[in-house]
């Protein structure tokens, strides 16, 4: 079952003038549920401006993102806001944990957000944070843990919304080789386990040997689309 | 939790807040102390005049333009018993106040003669309080309170008689001796030096004048509703020979002055609230300026704008309200050493408010209305500056503020 379908989308800066970039240039793609992608490429090849428009966090020049039969690039900003928190689960490269909050916090901060009550709160977090092997970690600020802490909070903030998937835009750029390794052992768990479906852009050889599916960027268009072991 | 995180946020970069709540602080301690000198100093003036007064007079129509006993009311106590039980009434007191000739041996002078119920008034003028030498007077007294002024003029003191000679009721000679009670230190050197005070009923007798009063002077209990108090009065007394007037009617002159003295420190006052408004606005400037990958992250992951505006809002608040309950908190020992302590006015200043009949003294005043009206203006100044914020964070475009 297709979770997002992507159909001819191209991304415009600067139209019509002399700078004119194409960052992408007709992308269709289909996600299904429980896959683990890799989009891949080289750098200005549109991975994370695809991210961004697949997450609405940024808009189309034109074609469309259907994620559940709703096509994202029509909805309005607030509507757009409500989506991703209850649809979509964000890892980002610099973990962007809230400073000021512990890691249990910042994993409840979403559930906050959408309304649940306390007591669900309180089971999930505790729940994600074991998942990610945090369980001992819980009343830390970020800046009491490591990169590679702060980022698997990150993932199980991801999942605290029991969003339909998560984009993870380089979630081991700035991450050691154990710490990756831990990381990805925790994605692919979850994904295998709980099917949890994964879109993550990367360079990092070690993650593109472990995705499912790798996706090739250049110059906007994907050159190619490999399903792996 | 949204309390929570703006409390954190807070105490993100301690310094910078701790210098936000000290400029508020500060400002606040200024201008509370400036308004409690200034206020009290009024204030002061004011009752001082007013227990004479009253803040509301009950007078005959002719008495205002040529304030004679023939122009004086003619009062039951019915009447003074129904003024006294509408709402927001504390007292109404009956007064004849007119002029005479006082001599004693071959020295005279002109006095001021305030005839009264004595015990309806020795709490509003707190004559037991200012009671220098002798015995307060009763109602069916035949005696007289006089200033200590008068007192010295004469060199008289309690035990002797002083005469009055001056005109009655309607043609009437009104000539008497009386003997002294009691020497009151009251008001300025002036009134001090012309001040007689008698029973009522005594100058209704030696004036002629049975039941006749110049005026009813009306103390209410809340003298900020003035004109709604005098409405009731209105409705009651429905004679077309009956005037009301308010204080701020019988002396504009009075109104003018406070209106000309509170007016220069509105500039001061004015600086003192930059100084908040800017302080307040440099950190939100800066909370906001430092943030905005935060807030491009929090965007993303489903935070609504105006969410995010309201914790900057609260946080911002929290800074306030410390900075304004250390100010206060500060501010209230020293204004209240002033209330009990007040300073003694010379020079040029001392002699202008005796011009006025007043004390020339300065009594800082710890009315609540001091520190409500500061916080109002910084919760106001407060609000102005979120709107930046607010603005800021309604035009984030997520991608470009976490590119940043």
């Amino acid at each position: 079952m297709a979770v997002i379908e992507i159909k001819d989308v191209k991304k415009i800066y600067y139209p019509g003038s002399e700078i004119q970039v194409n960052a992408l240039s007709g992308v269709n793609l289909t996600i299904e549920e429980g896959e683990f992608t890799a989009i891949v490429g080289p750098s200005g090849s549109g991975k994370t401006t695809l991210l961004n428009i697949v997450g609405g966090l940024d808009t189309s020049s034109s074609g469309s993102v259907n994620i559940d039969q709703t096509d994202i690039t029509r909805l309005p900003e607030n509507k757009l806001i409500d989506f991703r928190l209850h649809h979509i689960g964000f890892v980002f490269q610099a973990y962007n944990l809230i400073p000021v909050l512990t890691a249990k916090e910042n994993v409840g901060f979403i559930m906050l957000l959408q309304k649940r009550p306390e007591q669900e709160r309180n089971d999930r977090v505790t729940a994600l944070l074991e998942e990610v092997g945090l369980s001992d970690k819980m009343d830390k600020r970020p800046n009491e843990l490591s990169g590679g802490q702060q980022q698997r909070v990150a993932v199980a903030r991801a999942l605290a919304s029991k969003p339909r998937f998560v984009l993870a835009d380089e979630p081991t750029a700035n991450l050691d080789s154990r710490s990756t390794g831990d990381l990805l052992d925790i994605m692919l768990r979850l994904n295998q386990e709980e099917g949890t479906t994964f879109i993550f852009s990367t360079h990092d050889q070690r993650v593109i040997d472990r995705a499912r599916r790798v996706v090739t960027l250049e110059d906007g268009k994907i050159v190619s689309d490999v399903r792996q072991g | 939790m949204y309390l929570k995180l703006a409390w954190r946020n807070v105490w993100r970069n301690r310094r910078r807040s701790l210098i936000t709540i000290a400029s508020i602080f500060f400002a606040v301690l200024f201008a509370n102390l400036m308004q409690s000198l200034q206020q009290g100093m009024w204030e002061k003036a004011l009752s001082t005049t007013m227990s004479l007064s009253g803040y509301i007079q009950v007078q005959d129509t002719a008495f205002w333009d040529e304030p004679i006993l023939d122009n004086g009311l003619v009062v039951n106590d019915s009447l003074v018993d129904q003024l006294q039980g509408l709402p927001n009434i504390s007292n109404v007191t009956q007064r004849i106040q007119s002029g005479a000739l006082v001599a004693h041996d071959s020295l005279s002078k002109f006095s001021l003669l305030y005839a009264l119920v004595p015990s309806d008034e020795v709490h509003i003028l707190e004559l037991d309080k200012k009671l220098d030498s002798g015995s307060l007077i009763s109602d069916e007294d035949e005696g007289i309170l006089i200033g200590a002024g008068m007192a010295r003029y004469f060199d008289i003191g309690v035990g002797d008689t002083l005469s009055l000679i001056g005109q009655g009721y309607h043609g009437a000679s009104a000539n008497g001796n009386f003997p002294i009670r009691g020497v009151i230190r009251y008001g300025t050197e002036q009134m001090s030096s012309s001040l007689v005070v008698m029973p009522l009923k005594l100058a209704q007798r030696h004036m002629s004048a049975p039941g006749v009063v110049t005026s009813l002077n009306v103390y209410p209990h809340n003298i900020d509703k003035l004109e709604s108090t005098k409405q009731a009065l209105g409705q009651v007394i429905s004679d077309d020979h009956i005037r009301l007037m308010t204080w701020k009617e019988m002396m504009p002159e009075l109104v003018q002055a406070f209106q000309a003295d509170t007016g220069g420190n509105v500039i001061f006052l004015m600086v003192l609230y930059l100084i908040i408004g800017f302080g307040i606005f440099g950190t939100v400037l800066m909370m906001t300026a430092e943030r905005m990958y935060e807030f491009g992250v929090l965007v993303s992951v489903g935070m609504k704008r105006f969410r995010l505006s309201i914790i900057l809002f609260l946080e911002t608040i929290l800074l306030s309200f410390l900075g304004i309950l250390a100010g206060s908190l500060a501010s209230f020992p020293v204004m209240y050493y002033y209330n009990q302590n007040p300073i003694p006015m010379t020079g040029g200043a001392a002699e202008s408010m005796k011009e006025y009949g007043f004390e020339a003294i300065i009594q800082g005043s710890i009315s609540p209305d001091i520190f409500i009206a500061d916080a109002g203006v910084v919760l106001l100044i407060v609000f102005l500056v979120n709107i930046y914020p607010a603005i800021v964070i309604s035009k984030l475009n997520p991608v470009k503020a976490m590119r940043k």
